[in-house]
């Protein structure tokens, strides 16, 4: 039996978390990652019986870890159970290190399923077992759903096409071709490999989980004076952190503010208004600090809002929005002071000059008198830390974040995602294409080559939900021209 | 419907045979049945609509192919008919894909098409239990005791009833068959032979899903009105291979001829011609109502659906010994013959062709292959069985694999044995009934390697060492081919044992010979058995440093290679069968009530109780089935067999 891992403790916020790992290699798995606190302690594989015992967790948080040995365990296997804090970047970060180490996700039930089979629980138990996997799956079908319609599947199937494609022409020459093989079937999978490789490479390095989670986002607001990036801070924060008043150039030095958003960390940072031709020394200082903060941001919330700068002004600014997104960084447009805009011509409001002057970027509507407003934001920034997609909410479109490649997302997660084994999934598949592209270039028959890709679709298919053979039959059908 | 009991009481009711096993239909599924049945000690009754056209190819006139090719080892292998008859009407031989790796290696031979139909004709009269009757089967006696179905026997056109236990469907394409050429629709089976009706009615009284398919063939040609300068030529292979094992390295077996197969192409012409009267096609026009393979399309089709490929292919295929006819593989049409004929103007060779048959489509009723059970036996009818294109399948092949596994498993049914089941890690039979029977089919099925998982494991060349145990135990096999199969794993084994004992010694010799063959000179002693991994050698080429070798028949020399130089992926493979298997194994109870399995999902525990699957493994399979599911049911089965 391999080893399972998933939290027993319910999603949401909550001060403590309890992370459940059962099986052959969970003892194994606590050594590698569990320091403990005290030096007379010895390591978990160790603990005995029913033992508890305080220490840090692959330097993401403290812990207590729990040990219950087989078979005096809730499924009958080694148990260990961490406890950790409840956050939900520390539980993502803490669940992730246990399934890079060796242990899978855990399906609906099957803790439960494994006492039961285990002897754990009488025949009485088996109804409540089944009941319980069924409404698990019930609740991961619509997680499930949910990712379907926002997220990584939909990116793994764009960037599944160009594999597909290879794998469907490898198997029409196999299949339907009848002749041998021609130099120049090899030389064109090569390509069409390498293609694929590269696209799910860059895959792979759009799940930023890691740092993004462990670390928190840095979000920078920038904007011209006056357009409301310190009332922007102060709503999010829920403090009045930063002084706000009505003449330009209030703010002179950056603004620093941590905060929580559905459990993940954010470091928030408010600027000095990026004035043009100032002359005032420490306003200028500011703007130095403010382009300092903006190079080490990873997303950007640039403030436009009524009255619009004058033309000259809006040069400079727009000279300074394509430096940010030259640099690859991710930027959202806010169109501050919706309230205003409605009273305004067309040629006065921001939302047309942005609509016109950045047709690719993400906007959002932004109004510091309305709670709807404030919740939209936060929802749009914990979709960005989950899924690296800004989502634009004003007509339910959604529009992926500029740089196609960067982009991918998970919708929301929950506790029941496994961020960790997407990632894997994926860069098994990269190495499994890499493999097959290699095997073709050393002269390796086409039939073992198709083995290792129809692998990397299998694995790809873990997240996806899809049937490999049949969609890679319709891909040969609709491609080519089959058939004498 | 009737029982038996009741057609007795009716006037003038007569009783014109009984036997253990009746098969109605003697195409290539219903001879595959009636053959191993009586081979099996059954009395058999094999009914077929006219006794000069069994065993008919009616379309392509070859056997054989990517993944039939090797499924026709494994038939043969099991102690099937179709191989051994090949053999000996074959009069072109081709191994496909012969570069492209051993997995998908595949024979391909053309047939004597006459020859053939002759030959099983004599293997039918020749078979000790088996009659052969010229009769037309419209119904079937069925008894219907407390909600349990029992097939009794059939009635003939005539009126005249025969008696049987096990009663095995093969009408192929005949059911309720219109063929379509043009506007021109007519109540007719292929090859202007007469279509079964009465037994489509039968089959829909008895509550069975049923469904039109369509499926059509190209012209035929006379010879001489092909002009062949123009084409290119492909000929038959240089080393012609038998299918049956019995031929195997057997130096008296030839094919009876070498013909050669002839190329052309459509053109830009074609493709405007067509175009140009796309109105005129019953596809288009709404005539043709069936659905047609994917795999196999009209050349209307293909230039509709691939409207930037400016030719297509067309290849002239010789059909017989005793014959003329040309088969043009590529020019499938249901077009009007005037449009036909205006067609072979704009090829290139073809502009004077003799149509002797024209082009048509055929549309036929089949059943949906999820009724059956994977013995093909219909669910909740005891003792009938259904085989070949009736259960959505197109092929030669396909229907010969079905109806040789519907004989066993009808005189497995009737002597209460277990029924045989082959996997989808056994055999391309498997991969076929397994497909048919659990997913179903939404067009003619046409078996392709891409449909087997373990494709490495499912080659030509092991077809016996997977299968001839099978057909052995069951005792399909004769013992003398037992013994040669025996002797030829011996063989093997030995090889691969004397190949892992001889060491090869850097020398002139043996650096001349790997640079020439493109490989890197040897550093230190080597075992032949490793030097034959790398890819760039060959038993052939390694040759000159074996001086020791004996000769060895091709098909041990082929097995040792393949054996040796895949062994890590063999490997592979096989550790991925052992995990199917094990889900495999895990076997749902036959009467498990899925509505009340709570945890279930709604679609899972309908889906599950229509299709009553035998095994675990078999569930995951159905669409509509999640992990989930299989979770709920994996806990069950514990409780159940707790
Ligand atoms: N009507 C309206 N007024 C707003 C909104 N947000 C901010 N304001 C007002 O705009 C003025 C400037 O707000 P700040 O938040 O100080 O603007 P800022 O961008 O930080 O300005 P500097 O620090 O000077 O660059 C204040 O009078 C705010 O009350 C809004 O959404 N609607
Ligand atoms: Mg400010």
């Amino acid at each position: 039996m391999d080893t399972i891992a998933a939290f027993s403790t319910p999603p949401g916020e909550s001060g403590l978390a309890v992370l459940r790992i059962s099986g052959s290699l969970a003892a194994s798995i606590c050594d590698r990652l569990f320091v403990p606190s005290s030096s007379k302690f010895a390591k978990p594989s160790d603990m005995e019986g029913y033992t508890l015992a305080h220490g840090y967790w692959d330097s993401i948080d403290e812990v207590v870890i729990a040990c219950f040995r087989a078979p005096h365990s809730y499924t009958g296997e080694d148990v260990y159970e961490i406890s950790c804090h409840g956050g939900q970047a520390i539980r993502q970060a803490v669940l992730d290190s246990v399934l890079a180490a060796g242990a899978r996700a855990a399906g609906p039930g099957e803790f439960s399923r494994r006492a039961f089979c285990n002897g754990k629980m009488d025949l009485t138990a088996a109804e409540a077992v089944m009941d319980m996997i069924g409404a698990q799956a019930e609740k991961q079908a619509q997680v499930a759903y949910r990712q379907l319609m926002g997220g990584v599947s939909r990116v793994i199937h764009e960037r599944t096409d160009h594999l597909y494609g290879a794998l469907a022409r490898l198997e029409m020459l196999l299949d339907w071709d009848e002749e041998e093989e021609r130099p120049e079937d090899r030389a064109l999978l090569v390509r069409e490999l390498e293609h694929s490789e590269q696209e799910l490479r860059h895959l792979a390095e759009s799940f930023t989980g890691g740092r993004i989670i462990r670390e928190g986002l840095a979000v920078v607001i920038a904007g011209s004076p006056n357009v409301g990036k310190s009332s922007l801070l102060n709503a999010l924060s829920g403090r009045d952190r930063a002084i706000v008043s009505h003449i330009p150039g209030t703010t002179r030095d950056t603004v620093e503010v941590d905060l929580s958003l559905d459990g993940y960390l954010v470091h928030l940072t408010d600027t000095a208004g990026l004035a043009i031709d100032s002359h005032d020394p420490i306003e200028r200082e500011g703007i130095i600090r403010a382009e300092s903060a903006l190079r080490t941001a990873d997303l950007i919330l640039w403030v436009l809002s009524p009255p619009l700068p004058s033309e000259d002004d809006r040069r400079q600014e727009e000279a300074r929005i394509d430096r940010c997104l030259m640099d690859g960084k991710e930027l959202l447009l806010v169109l501050g002071k919706d309230d205003l805009r409605l009273s305004l011509p067309k040629e006065e409001d921001p939302a047309y000059y942005a609509a016109e002057r950045y047709p690719d970027l993400p906007t959002i509507t932004w109004s510091d008198r309305s709670e709807e407003d404030l919740q939209r934001l936060k929802d749009t920034l914990v979709r960005f830390i989950e899924g690296g997609t800004l989502v634009m909410m004003e007509d339910d479109r959604e529009v992926t974040s500029r740089d196609q490649v960067k982009s991918h997302g998970e919708g929301q997660s929950h506790g029941l995602l496994t961020h960790a084994r997407h990632k894997a999934a994926v860069d098994r598949a990269v190495e499994l294409v890499g493999n097959a592209r290699a095997d073709l270039q050393t002269g390796l028959s086409f039939d073992l080559v198709a083995i290792s890709l129809k692998e990397a679709l299998t694995e790809l298919s873990t997240i996806t939900g899809e049937d490999v053979s049949e969609t890679l039959i319709e891909k040969i059908f609709s491609r080519f021209c089959i058939g004498k | 419907m009737l029982s038996l009991a009741e057609a007795r009481q009716k006037e003038n009711a007569f009783v014109a045979g009984e036997a253990d096993i009746i098969v109605v239909g003697a195409g290539h599924a219903g001879c595959e049945a009636a053959l191993a049945a009586a081979r099996l000690g059954c009395r058999v009754l094999l009914f077929t609509m006219t006794l000069d056209s069994l065993a008919n190819l009616p379309c392509n006139p070859n056997i054989g192919g990517t993944a039939k090719g090797q499924m026709v080892r494994e038939i043969d292998a099991l102690g099937g008919e179709m191989g051994r008859l090949a053999d000996r009407h074959m009069i072109q031989f081709r191994m496909l894909n012969a570069t492209k790796g051993p997995a998908v290696m595949s024979p391909r031979a053309q047939m004597d098409r006459t020859g053939y139909q002759r030959g099983m004709k004599a293997v039918l009269e020749s078979e000790p239990r088996l009659s052969l009757i010229q009769q037309e089967i419209t119904g079937l006696l069925i008894a219907d005791e407390n909600d349990k179905r029992k097939v009794e026997g059939v009635i003939a056109a005539t009126g005249s009833l025969y008696v049987a236990s096990d009663v095995i469907l093969c009408p192929g394409t005949f059911l309720d068959a219109r063929v379509i050429i043009g506007d021109s629709v007519r109540s007719s089976g292929p090859d202007q032979l007469a279509p079964a009706c009465g037994l489509g009615d039968t089959l829909t009284a008895l509550g069975l899903p049923t469904r039109r398919f369509k499926t059509g063939t190209p012209g035929r040609f006379h010879r001489r009105s092909i002009d062949i300068e123009q084409m290119e030529l492909q000929p038959a292979d240089r080393e012609a291979r038998p299918f049956s094992f019995e031929h195997e390295d057997d130096p008296s077996w030839r094919p009876s001829a070498e013909l050669p197969c002839y190329i052309t192409w459509t053109t830009d012409e074609t493709k405007q011609l067509l175009s140009d009267n796309m109105d005129r096609s019953p596809l288009y026009s709404g005539v043709i109502e069936g659905i047609g393979p994917r795999y196999c399309p009209s050349i209307e089709d293909k230039i509709v659906k691939f409207p930037d490929h400016t030719r297509h292919h067309v290849f002239l295929e010789p059909t017989g010994l005793d014959t003329q006819e040309m088969y043009a593989s590529g020019l499938s049409t249901s077009m009007p013959e005037e449009i036909q004929r205006a067609m072979l103007k704009t090829v290139p060779g073809m502009e004077r062709a003799e149509i002797m048959r024209p082009a048509y489509a055929i549309e036929y009723l089949c059943v949906d292959p999820t009724v059956l059970e994977l013995s093909l036996e219909v669910k909740g009818i005891e003792g009938l069985f259904l085989a070949g294109q009736i259960n959505g399948s197109s092929g030669y092949e396909e229907a010969a694999a079905q109806g040789l596994m519907a004989g066993i498993n009808a005189v497995h049914r009737q002597r209460g044995q277990e029924p045989l089941i082959i996997d989808r890690s056994e055999g391309y039979i498997g991969v076929l009934i397994d497909d048919l029977v659990t997913k179903g089919t939404n067009e003619p099925y046409r078996l392709m390697t891409s449909r087997a998982e373990y494709r490495l494991l499912l080659r030509q060349d092991n077809a016996d060492a997977r299968l001839s145990p099978i057909g052995y135990e069951i005792g399909l096999l004769s013992e003398e081919r037992w013994q040669r199969f025996l002797d030829k794993q011996r063989a093997i084994e030995c090889e691969k044992e004397r190949l892992s004992a001889v060491r090869v010694y850097k020398s002139e010799l043996s650096d001349q010979i790997l640079q020439e063959a493109g490989s890197t000179p040897l550093k230190a002693t080597t075992r032949l058995y490793d030097l034959l991994k790398r890819p760039e050698l060959t038993y052939e080429i390694l040759a000159p440093l074996d001086p020791e070798r004996q000769e060895l028949p091709l098909s041990v020399r082929e097995s040792v290679e393949i054996q040796i130089r895949y062994e890590g992926y063999l490997k592979m493979e096989r550790d991925r069968v052992e995990r199917f298997k094990k889900l495999e194994h895990k076997r749902l109870p036959a009467g498990i009530e899925y509505e009340r399995i709570r945890g279930l999902r709604l679609e899972a525990r309908q889906k599950l109780s229509e299709r009553r699957p035998q095994s675990i493994g078999q569930a995951s399979r159905i669409s509509g089935v999640s992990p989930a599911d299989i979770q709920v049911l994996l806990v069950y089965m514990e409780q159940w067999n707790g």
